[in-house]
């Protein structure tokens, strides 16, 4: 599938990128792991006069893991910096949980963390358990830089809050609350190179058996990522008991609103949430306890 | 415009000049001439352009050229070092992980990554690292035994395979030698048609419609033309008015579109351009109007009265394209027999083969010579040709087909195709070489895949078991055109009483046209629906008389040297051997009705004929035709034959047949290239036809050497030639086996007398097949195969979703001439049958376009949804096939679906009666049956 002609320009600076894509604001895309681009581009969805590619900014791939907990995220760490950082795996497991379970190996080495987030689609892989850990944007423009919390990133399919000369150069976590656990579960149509279905993140934070603090949020139900706000309130103060994790369920099946496809009917999507829902906070707080 | 790039690639370095829409694949493959890192999909799914940068594994689709720029990059050309292959190369050989080879290199290549990272991973590792590879031939059980055990193979040995289900009564027949073709594939040298590159070459595109029923009623090539690059454009008033297709009865398809387009993708034009990007844009400047006729997509709105007919041929037949209807004994006396008769209605699914690579065609016009040479991947080079040479209205002789390797086909590939007509008229237009090749979408469209069946199914048993009758009114939903679809439709009713023993048997089927892709064969050939709504049906029946479903089974079970009431001669048969095999192998009685909620074993069976008893179109040629020629010295022999390798392993098995019938020693008889300027006639890979009937051939060709070796022999020995035989590379007096002389000197002698030695042998289906009634030679065959699998499965009843834990699998096969590439069969065969029963199904919107026609979303099942396989090919002896063989590939696909279904029944108590069986559909049911119980 041969493409049209573009441009491709390699800054080495964040600066640098801005001002190139500040040149021609329509016409121009960043790019960095590629593996979304590409396809549009060559499934004729999309065309672009220029390609800024952040892949020769150094400062942007790093993974930092600090003492007191929190995560920092450069914009062109790939999937797979996630999935094999060790100390990613022990205190943020469902962000590892969410990294294994995007397309397969070859694409994780290759995608980031941040296109992954930046493309919008209602089911990307790494959504929601980044917006269940509450995670910001750090976004650099021409003028200069802001931090934008990650529920207030997405506006619909395929669309953020980005303008045109915008660049996410990383993305924060905050550290963990002691006693936190988190999980992320998906249904896809196979077991590896699928899009799931439904998705479903949670980050609890328990004391002994009670949960003090718990966020679900949703991905492929809705025509973004999505805070099930509701889920959440139903399990704090609460045991983790049958009932109040089927409410739960109920709760965030509540806050979705997903479409029929070629995927899954909106029926079953429903159901999904509720299960998996019920299933991810049992798995975040077991991880919370151990 | 075009930058510098300069890559390191196995270790050599290259500055290449590239625009920067140009990916890797494409630098690789196009300007430093590494074909075999292979294009399956060019969108990221399938895998095969797996490469290393900087030693990680990548998909060299997804990754821009320029983005490689200074990094290093390692292709399956780079893996061996010196000649001598990395231990993961012996391992893929030995343990049987190829076959059709397509997957291979990038299958190797991520494996690579994995083992330098992890250099003793574990089954789930690698279930890991390769879940981004796709394989629709091996059923993945081998390669992740492969690169599990790839430390075995570090060292000097060479690759020694698996003999642990060895025959002991042949040298060479019976054992599990390596394919012949692994080396070539494992390496990356191994020539697919998309990797040639003829000097001079231009690539030709397809315009297909857009709409699913209209009427051309103008195009306008002239922007097109006028595009710098592009020599020629052709259209419908370009080609032959001679319509091609499978069936003589129903050639109803054009090169391109003369008059109507009746789907979405029905070919309307094509280009020939200096490359790929130009012939891709004077595509999308070609003009054509359209007038939008009524789409049918529906077979019973097809078949409504005043629906709007789809091909005037067809005028007044409501758009039936093919009738079958057959009564066999009397079935209204056979259920009145009954003790408990059910009826109901099945509903298949779209499935389409998918082979990892697609398809291609290379033509080549001379016109000194007024000659076409066409490299294809087809299933059926002679089809090919006499298609060609109807289209063409020239001879046959003037058409010389070239079969490379292809990467798998599963019946896709078993027609000509447009793409064998276009780049021939392009070639012959412009004098220079054309290439063509479909993208993935465009395999959807051209599909040629399974039929979707809406099957009504009744079947009356006595309290014991035994079937009484059964009645199958049968709509096949046929798509746009008839491809193989009139077989298809017979071959759906006339299988079902070739299993067990039915007395009375009516079948009603009728194959629809509809504004769809047309469908086709696919493994199994129409046959696995109907199987699926059988065995489902059986066992409701079972349990209905309290019955075990293996038991039902085999009290019907068909037996040996029995002619079937629809007058099909089954001769070897051990289809009660397979059922008592699976029954025990699988744990059976401890675990069926006795398992967990959520957890459930399920039996389905099933078999196919081993080759079409007569041809496609009439003719008195025999079916298989081979040619043997002992080189001059006698040290070895080429066969010459063009039964079609098509990833199955028939080159291996053909090969070993020659051996073991010459008495030689494996790697002493080497095959000529599938060609037809060097191999006479071959019907070619389909119906599961070429271990028996070009084994067959192969063995009367080693034969004939044998004769004229004998002759030669007797007067040395001084004995008569029928006191002689040959094994070990030596002939001898059987009764004295220490007089004898070396095979070798034997055909030197024979040479130095008479010149060329030169064997020929023949293989025609003996002329008894069949009875006398319309439609009677449609599904005979030489013999039949019998299988039967047990499926251990759970099914999670929140969600509904499925986890296939293992099969146990037993097949009649007849001798098996090699284990290891029947057991290949046998897995790749339930593993495409897992797909298609829970996952696969094109998906259609309602101006019939296909709204997954992909690897991303037409779910061919991944490495990670493969379960364990017990295979096991029980004691049989086929008189009819060459040292007592008979077919695998496709009657090992069949039992799968029922199997399946049975087993969620089993599991959750849920009848499914539609594929594919999703979890939506599982959920839907269990939700019915708690509010119903």
């Amino acid at each position: 599938m041969s493409m049209r002609e573009f441009d491709f320009v390699e800054p080495t600076s964040v600066s640098e990128a801005c001002a190139l894509l500040a040149e021609d604001p329509d016409g121009s895309a960043v790019f960095a792991g590629g593996t979304d681009i590409l396809v549009d581009l060559k499934a004729g969805l999309k065309h672009h006069q220029r390609l800024v590619s952040l892949a020769r900014i150094e400062e942007l791939r790093a993974v930092e893991l600090t003492a007191d907990g929190a995560l920092r995220i450069g914009a062109t760490a790939t999937i797979n910096q996630i999935a094999r950082h060790q100390g990613i795996k022990e205190r943020f497991s469902g962000i590892n949980d969410a990294a294994m379970s995007l397309a397969a190996e070859q694409v994780r080495n290759q995608a980031t963390v941040a296109g992954n987030l930046c493309m919008a689609v209602p089911s990307a892989d790494m959504a929601p358990i980044l917006l269940a850990h509450g995670a910001t944007m750090r976004v650099v423009s021409p003028v200069g830089e802001r931090v934008v919390p990650l529920r207030e990133f997405f506006v619909g399919p395929r669309e953020t809050i980005l303008e045109a000369a915008d660049v996410v150069v990383a993305i924060d976590v905050p550290p963990p609350a002691p006693g936190t656990g988190d999980a992320s579960l998906r249904q896809g149509g196979r077991v590896s190179l699928s899009l799931p279905m439904a998705a479903v993140a949670a980050v609890v934070v328990m004391e002994k058996r009670i949960c003090r603090e718990a966020t679900v949020t949703l991905g492929a139900v809705a025509p973004t990522p999505i805070m099930a706000t509701a889920a959440g309130e139903v399990v704090t103060g609460n045991e983790l008991s049958e009932d109040v994790l089927r409410e739960a369920g109920e709760r965030a099946a509540e806050a979705a609103v997903p479409i029929d496809d070629l995927r899954a009917t909106k029926e079953y999507r429903l159901e999904l949430v509720k299960v998996l829902t019920r299933r991810v906070l049992q798995a975040a707080a077991d991880r919370a306890k151990g | 415009m075009e930058r510098v790039v300069h890559l390191t690639v196995n270790g050599d370095a290259h500055s290449v000049a590239v625009r920067p829409n140009v990916t890797l694949l494409d630098v690789l493959r196009e300007h430093l001439g590494l074909i075999g890192t292979k294009r399956g999909c060019d969108f990221g799914d399938c895998g095969t352009c797996t490469v290393l940068l900087d030693g990680e594994a990548v998909k060299s689709c997804l990754v821009l050229a320029v983005a490689a720029d200074g990094r290093e990059v390692t292709t399956i050309e780079g893996l061996a070092s010196d000649g001598a292959m990395h231990p993961l190369q012996k391992a893929f050989i030995a343990k049987g992980a190829i076959q059709c080879g397509y997957c291979t290199p990038g299958m190797v290549m991520a494996a690579k990554a994995l083992v330098d990272a992890n250099p003793d991973p574990t089954d789930d590792d690698i279930k890991t690292a390769l879940g981004g590879n796709l394989c629709r031939c091996t059923g993945y059980t081998r390669i992740i035994d492969a690169v599990g055990s790839w430390r075995k193979y570090e060292g000097d040995a060479a690759p020694e395979p698996d003999s642990g289900h060895d025959l002991e009564t042949h040298a060479v027949v019976g054992r599990s030698v390596p394919r012949s073709d692994a080396p070539a594939k494992v390496t990356g040298r191994a020539v697919f048609t998309e990797d040639i590159r003829l000097p001079n070459m231009l690539y030709g595109k397809l315009l297909t419609s857009p709409h699913a029923h209209a009427v051309v009623t103008n195009i306008d090539t002239s922007k097109a033309e006028a595009l710098p690059g592009v020599k020629a454009v052709i259209t419908g008033a370009d080609v032959s008015g001679v319509r091609y297709g499978v069936s003589p009865a129903r050639y109803d398809e054009y090169v391109l579109a003369k008059d109507k387009v009746r789907f979405v993708g029905d070919e309307v034009a094509a280009v020939a351009a200096v490359d790929e990007a130009t012939a891709d844009e004077a595509v999308k400047l070609i003009e054509v109007e359209y007038e939008l006729l009524p789409v049918l997509l529906d077979p019973f709105e097809a078949l409504a009265d005043g629906a709007p007919d789809i091909h005037e041929a067809a005028r007044g037949k409501n758009n039936v394209n093919t009738l079958v209807d057959h009564h066999f004994g009397d079935v209204d006396e056979g259920f009145a027999e009954a003790d408990a008769v059910f009826e109901r209605r099945f509903v298949g699914n779209f499935v389409q083969q998918s082979p990892l690579e697609p398809h291609c065609a290379v033509a080549q016009w001379n016109h000194d010579r007024g000659t076409l040479t066409l490299w294809s991947s087809t299933q059926v080079p002679h089809y090919l040709q006499k298609q060609l040479s109807r289209v063409f209205e020239m001879p046959l002789a003037k058409f010389r087909i070239i079969k490379p390797y292809v990467g798998g086909g599963f019946g896709g590939k078993a027609e000509a195709m447009a793409l064998d007509f276009c780049s021939a008229y392009l070639s012959r237009a412009t004098g220079r070489p054309v290439k063509m090749t479909y993208t993935r979408p465009q395999m959807f469209e051209h599909h040629r895949g399974r039929h979707k069946q809406f099957m009504d199914l009744k079947i009356g048993v006595t309290k014991d078991g035994k079937i009484t009758a059964v009645d199958f009114r049968n709509v096949l939903d046929g798509g746009a055109y008839t491809s193989f679809g009139v077989i298809t439709a017979y071959y759906a009713g006339f299988m079902i009483p070739t299993l067990y023993h039915i007395p009375n048997y009516r079948y009603h089927g009728r194959r629809m046209y509809t504004n769809k892709p047309p469908c086709g064969a696919m493994r199994g050939h129409g046959v696995p629906q109907p199987r699926f709504a059988f065995e489902s049906l059986l066992d409701m029946l079972a349990e209905e008389i309290g019955m075990d479903p293996i038991d039902i089974r085999m009290v019907n079970a068909m037996d040996p040297n029995t002619r079937t009431v629809n007058d099909l001669d089954v001769l070897s048969c051990e289809f009660k051997a397979t059922l008592d095999t699976v029954r025990e192998r699988s744990g059976w009685d401890a675990k069926h009705g006795k398992l967990p909620f959520g957890r459930g074993v399920g039996i389905g069976s099933g078999g196919f004929v081993s080759g079409a008893g007569y041809p496609i179109y009439r003719s008195s040629f025999p079916h298989s035709n081979a040619i043997i020629r002992v080189l001059e010295d006698g040290e070895g022999a080429t066969l010459m034959i063009a039964a079609a390798e098509i990833g199955q392993g028939s080159e291996t098995v053909l090969a070993q047949v020659a051996t073991e019938a010459l008495g030689l020693a494996y790697g002493d008889v080497t095959m000529a290239d599938c060609d037809s300027e060097i191999a006479p006639i071959d019907l070619g890979s389909y119906s599961s036809r070429v271990t028996l009937m070009a084994g067959n051939a192969v063995k009367a060709a080693a034969d004939d050497i044998n004769s004229k070796l004998y002759r030669v022999a007797a007067r040395e020995l001084g004995c008569e030639p029928e006191a002689l035989i040959s094994e070990g590379r030596r002939i001898f007096i059987e009764a004295a086996p220490h007089v004898g002389m070396d095979f070798a000197e034997a055909a030197r002698r024979c040479f130095s007398a008479d010149g060329p030695l030169v064997g020929t042998g023949c293989y025609e289906p003996p002329s008894s097949l069949g009875g006398d009634f319309k439609g009677a030679t449609v599904g005979t065959s030489p013999a039949f195969s019998f299988g039967s699998s047990v499926c251990e499965l759970e099914v999670d009843p929140e969600t509904g979703v499925v986890r296939i834990i293992k099969f146990t699998d037993a097949h009649d096969s007849g001798t098996v001439i090699n284990p290891i590439a029947f057991h290949g069969q046998v897995e790749g065969s339930i593993v495409m049958g897992v797909g298609e029963v829970l996952s696969e199904d094109m998906i259609f919107d309602d101006k019939g376009r296909i709204l997954n026609p992909n690897l991303h979303d037409y779910l061919i099942p991944s490495i990670g949804d493969t379960p364990e396989i017990e295979s096991i090919a029980v004691p049989s002896y086929e008189p009819r096939g060459p040292y007592g063989a008979k077919e695998v590939g496709e009657g090992s696909m069949v039992p799968v679906l029922g199997s399946i279904a049975n087993a969620i029944y089993d599991a959750v108590g849920v009848r499914m009666y539609e594929l594919p069986i999703t979890p939506q559909k599982i959920l839907k049911a269990l939700e019915e049956k708690e509010s119903s119980d």
